[in-house]
């Protein structure tokens, strides 16, 4: 018999994305023997995330002010503007420190099967930053899946109007991939998407 | 263990732990079966294209004795639906006839002929087929094929032979007898009954492909809809974004 409070803990943290019941219970566990100080800072680190992060008024990325430090930083160029799903998809892109534009985050993808619609997604507000005027180009980098294409294309739909130019993320091959394990559809993007060397 | 290899399609895929996927797809000899695809959200991934939601493919698996899902193995693509679900009501027509295929389709049985109307549809879809036509004629033959859809030649209440015009109580649902017919039930048009009747001995790519008014393939889909409710007692997850994008 677990006793309640510990029984409550591992019934906590199977509510979350990926954890079973039991790496639930290994996870309770391994918080049981650590010091009272380390459960303490990760329980403050989740109410402070709860308390002090909100979405940026301009482009719905997590932050603590608002604007986000991204949208507020003079160096960044306002005319280029990234689309993505997630605001999680923008550290990796920020990683390549070869992005300088914003972004602005679509809040999910189209997704029927989770009844999600073109309503659903942050669209509109995508259309209203581009047609307030100073963007020249939006690039799309939507997750290259099913949902991430479909969403991809209808927001290429929705700025046909505007006369900003549309880009989508490159599709192909992975770097260090070998050809000869490239499937049709991937090999058939990669060739799409070629460039000049 | 038991080792697997088929021809698939695949229904639907969740992400599932760090790079894994969930993969749901229907097999003619097997219905539908559930596996683990490891490391294939990886960008790096085997699998590539191959397990995105109704790619045909050749796919391997484990399957151990009692467990309820399989172990992925390979999976090789035949065809993919991706370049035409790159439209947005194209994707999600595709979607809600998977979604549909997932609700009726027996898991661990033969499913040869779900399987073959499934291949024949997203096939449809990819040669740029009406999306609204190949939902219409997916549904009223998966409602066909799982014994649900009504009989249009007799009464749902008696059993008596029955003609033109039809008339449907939603209520039972089916196709009733003059005599039978109460107050709820409606005529449904004649042209709508031709194309029940259509459907039936017509392939999916000439059945889209005939001239029909917006109309006449709105009430076989309602048809269709009430039909399917009535049978499962909800609806389908993706019938309101469809519902949605088709009347854009």
């Amino acid at each position: 018999m677990t006793a309640p409070p510990l029984a409550n803990l591992i019934n906590e943290l199977s509510k979350l994305p990926g954890i079973g019941g039991k790496s639930a219970s290994r996870l309770a566990y391994y918080l049981l023997k650590r010091p009272a100080a380390e459960a303490e800072t990760l329980a403050q680190a989740i109410l402070d995330v709860k308390s002090k992060i909100i979405r940026c008024s301009a482009c719905n990325n997590m932050t603590d002010v608002d604007p986000c430090a991204i949208c507020s930083d003079p160096r960044r160029d306002p005319s280029l503007l990234c689309v993505v799903e997630e605001a999680f998809n923008i550290p990796t892109i920020e990683q390549t420190r070869d992005f300088k534009g914003v972004y602005h985050v679509l809040l999910g993808a189209l997704s029927p099967l989770k009844g999600i619609g073109p309503q659903d997604i942050d669209v509109a507000g995508l259309l209203k930053r581009v047609q307030s005027g100073g963007v020249r180009e939006v690039i799309v980098a939507t997750n290259p899946n099913v949902e991430g294409e479909a969403t991809a294309s209808y927001i290429a739909q929705q700025l046909r109007s505007t006369n900003v130019r549309t880009t989508r993320l490159a599709f192909g091959l992975p770097v260090g991939g070998d050809l000869e394990y490239a499937d049709h559809v991937t090999m058939s993007k990669a060739l799409e998407g070629r460039r000049e060397i | 263990m038991r080792l697997e290899r088929t021809e698939a399609i695949v229904l639907h895929t969740y992400p599932a732990r760090e790079r894994d996927k969930m993969v749901v797809f229907l097999t003619p000899d097997h219905g539908k079966v559930k596996g683990f695809a490891y490391g294939a959200r990886g960008i790096k991934s085997r699998f590539g294209a191959a397990l995105e939601p109704l790619a045909k493919i050749k796919v391997g698996y484990a399957a151990k004795e009692g467990d309820e899902t399989v172990r992925i193995e390979s999976a090789e693509l035949v065809r993919s639906l991706f370049p035409a679900q790159q439209n947005l009501v194209t994707s999600v027509a595709a979607t809600y006839i998977a979604e549909t295929v997932d609700t009726f389709a027996p898991a661990d049985d033969p499913a040869e002929l779900i399987y073959r109307l499934l291949d024949r549809t997203t096939g449809a879809l990819l040669d740029g087929a009406l999306p609204a036509a190949v939902v219409a004629y997916a549904e009223l033959w998966m409602l066909r094929l799982g014994g649900i859809f009504p009989s249009t030649r007799n009464c749902a209440e008696c059993g008596s032979g029955i003609g033109r015009p039809l008339r449907f109580d939603a209520r039972i649902p089916g196709f009733v007898c003059d005599t039978c017919a109460t107050r709820d039930a409606f005529v449904i048009n004649n042209e709508v009954a031709d194309e029940l009747d259509a459907i039936g001995r017509t392939s999916v790519e000439a059945w889209a492909a005939k001239p029909m008014s917006r109309e006449t393939l709105f009430e076989v889909r309602s048809l269709a809809g009430t039909i399917r409710r009535h049978f499962l007692g909800h609806e389908l997850k993706s019938f309101e974004v469809l519902a949605s994008v088709i009347a854009r």
